[in-house]
């Protein structure tokens, strides 16, 4: 496997392994660039995999301190994974395409208090290549003639519900996870709880795809347990080296030509915060103000319904199952932008210890007594931009590293919380129309796992961060690519947008490369 | 807060108010009382564990395991002696008795007025991870835990539902 030497300047340093960097440095090593990616987190052998949600939570999890602010939970704000794979270990691999009109969202929501609303520089239109070569890569369901996966129990009580109410538009979702073998992995099982991480290796997940195939070339080197704690610049203010530290405490300094940040928002936001200079006194690329500002995410509401009869939720593919019937945006509703309804299982702890958070006694065991006939589904829409939504660096904490602790601050906007209310309200309807004992609703007992928005791309570099590559406006060897570059969110999840853009940027790096403009 | 969850406060901070002027006054009367030793702290969080998830009989191990990975969080969780201490004390405290002397309803009584405080939340939260792991609880629930072991549910169940409704043009 290839070592590069840290005085080594011609590589590009990619920060992060997960859907966004995993699949950058990939891409690029296939392109024959040399990529070093420094991972914060352990590599887990596949062994080390389990099919155990609490035991697999305590393996992959990011526990380093941060603290949540306004509805964000206060010791917990975000989900994300300190692993080699990132957030892919735990995602969910529901892949919808956003909608065109989402990335209009200016043009189309007109103009909205408190929002810092603005269009994307692309359109379907232009990323819809890029979506096309992801699906591939990713092996969605639904899309290239892969078949979908079947629907289970949960799934079909969505459906029979949704349509009971009057939806129609449903299916099985389009997941990264394969229905018959596919790309060297096997097809699904149907195990239950895709967010342990797949123990066959059906979910695409970058730690066995993305990064095995590009530690077959002669072009990459990862560093598994490397910290990054700075980005340095040179005299011109072009990046110019990369400082981590590695499991033994020691402190390293990578050169670099170019540097790539897919930390996800909180990591990546805190790494341009923190490697502030004379030159830069308000952190990396940051001129506008805008890095740690307009975070976004997508509420997750969850609906559960005791049923006629067993669901056994626990039972096959996560979000197994889709109703898009309300994504549209239908100003009528009294909000902009839609959401969506998925189905979710959860275990018994995760019902009782955070949805059922107001119960106890035999009221709750009355209630937990029921749980192989619980449905159950999350319900996500669309966010708005607010400058107040902010990822800022704790003035006076620090983390083991001697880094400041990052302090995520959330409020809903008056559009999301009209949204909730309304989406609530379909949601209890799907399970009450097939005659649900009692329906269980609870909002902001999450963290949040899509986290996106806080270096956003756009054409002005006084509103925006990056540009439609993903490249920064303020140092042109510095590159976001993660969720940090959505304008705005949609209501799909943000996995295969953030792959269709990197591999975007992975052509744009490899031209500018070429023509010598990098 | 949907309008279940907010009738469920409001009743509950009702239930707190009514009950903290009783045991305020009761309290009043007390000495001290707040002299708890570990024994008397374990035994407290044994049956406090029990009455917020009473899913087994008050006697079983497992509320003794919740003793266990409470005590163990001593070591392992600034503060988390003195919030033991401070809890046990509001307990014992509250109606100028020994919470475990009080009759089941007063000691729930208690419970729905310290609710809402740090102890009752480490004491629930540890509760739901012990009493939530273990697998003859889940047996007990109807959740199968890992399945990778038996292959998973493709063959066993993932869509074996036979009581929803027909959609037109479908079969069973």
């Amino acid at each position: 496997m290839r070592k590069f030497a840290l005085s080594d300047e011609s590589v590009v340093v990619v920060i992060g392994s997960g859907a966004g960097g995993g699949t950058l440095a990939n891409e690029l090593a296939q392109r024959g660039i040399n990529v070093v990616c420094l991972e914060a987190g352990k590599r887990l052998a596949a062994h080390e995999v389990v099919n155990d949600e609490a035991t697999m939570f305590e393996r992959f999890t990011w526990f380093d301190r941060r603290i949540g602010s306004g509805i964000a939970p206060k010791d917990f704000p975000v989900w994300t994974c300190k692993t080699v794979g990132g957030t892919t270990m735990h995602w969910t691999a529901s892949c919808p395409r956003m909608q065109e009109h989402e990335f209009r969202a200016h043009s189309t929501y007109g103009d909205i208090a408190d929002a810092n609303l603005v269009d994307w520089p692309i359109g379907l239109q232009k990323l819809a290549p890029y979506y096309e070569r992801a699906e591939d890569k990713m092996g969605i369901t639904g899309t290239h003639g892969i078949e979908r996966l079947p629907g289970n129990n949960n799934y079909k009580v969505l459906a029979a519900g949704a349509r009971a109410v009057g939806y129609h538009d449903m299916d099985t979702n389009n997941v990264a996870i394969n229905s018959k073998p596919r790309d060297g992995r096997a097809s699904c099982l149907q195990l239950g709880f895709c967010t342990s991480g797949c123990v066959v290796q059906a979910k695409w997940s970058t730690l066995y795809t993305e990064i095995s195939k590009a530690e077959t070339t002669e072009h990459f080197e990862l560093r598994a347990e490397s910290m990054v704690v700075r980005i340095n610049h040179d005299a011109t203010g072009r990046a110019a080296s990369v400082e981590y530290i590695d499991k033994a405490g020691q402190r390293h300094v990578q050169r670099a030509r170019i540097v790539c940040v897919a930390g996800n928002a909180v990591e990546t936001t805190r790494l341009l915060l923190n490697s502030s200079s004379e030159h830069f006194p308000a952190g990396l690329a940051n001129s506008s103000d805008q890095v740690g500002r307009n975070y976004m995410r997508h509420f997750a509401l969850p609906v559960i319904g005791i049923m006629p009869g067993p669901v056994n939720i626990h039972r096959g593919t996560h979000q197994a199952g889709i109703v898009k019937d309300e994504r549209h945006h239908d100003p009528k509703r009294g909000f902009k932008g839609g959401f969506l309804f998925l189905t979710v299982p959860f275990t018994p702890e995760i019902i009782s210890k955070i949805i059922l958070k107001d119960l106890w006694g035999e009221r709750l065991v009355q209630v937990m007594e029921q749980y192989d006939h619980m449905a159950a589904m999350l319900v996500h829409g669309e966010d708005m931009p607010q400058q107040s939504n902010r990822i800022s660096l704790h003035a006076t904490e620090k983390d083991a590293n001697g880094l400041p602790v990052p302090v995520v601050h959330y409020e809903d906007h008056p559009n999301t919380k009209t949204m909730k209310k309304y989406a609530a309200q379909k949601g209890r309807a799907v399970y009450e129309a097939l005659g649900a004992k009692e329906i269980f609703t609870a909002q902001d007992v999450f963290p949040a796992t899509h986290n996106m928005g806080v270096a956003r791309m756009g054409t002005n570099p006084q509103n925006s961060v990056c540009n439609s590559w993903g490249q920064t406006h303020d140092i042109k060897n510095l590159f976001i690519s993660d969720g940090s570059l959505f304008p705005t969110v949609g209501c799909e999840n943000p996995t295969l947008t953030i792959v269709a853009l990197v591999i975007r940027q992975a052509d744009y790096i490899e031209q500018a490369l070429k023509k010598g403009v990098l | 807060m949907d309008r279940r969850q907010f009738i469920l406060r409001m009743s509950r901070i009702a239930v707190a108010i009514s009950a903290a002027g009783w045991f305020v006054q009761a309290r009043a009367g007390s000495a001290s009382g707040t002299d708890v030793n570990a024994h008397n702290q374990a035994a407290l969080m044994a049956e406090l564990s029990y009455q917020l998830l009473p899913i087994q009989a008050p006697q079983s191990a497992i509320y003794q395991s919740v003793v266990h990975a409470l005590m163990s969080q001593l070591t392992q969780r600034p503060g988390a002696a003195e919030l033991i201490r401070q809890g046990v004390e509001a307990f014992n405290g509250f109606a100028g008795k020994p919470w475990l002397e009080l009759t089941a309803k007063e000691r729930r009584q208690v419970i729905q007025a310290l609710f809402d405080t740090p102890f009752v939340s480490m004491v629930r939260w540890t509760t739901q991870e012990v009493v939530l792991r273990d697998r003859q609880v889940w047996s007990q629930l109807g959740y199968q835990g890992s399945s990778i072991e038996k292959g998973g549910y493709l063959l066993r169940g993932f869509d074996d539902i036979d009581w929803l409704p027909v959609a037109s043009g479908e079969t069973k």
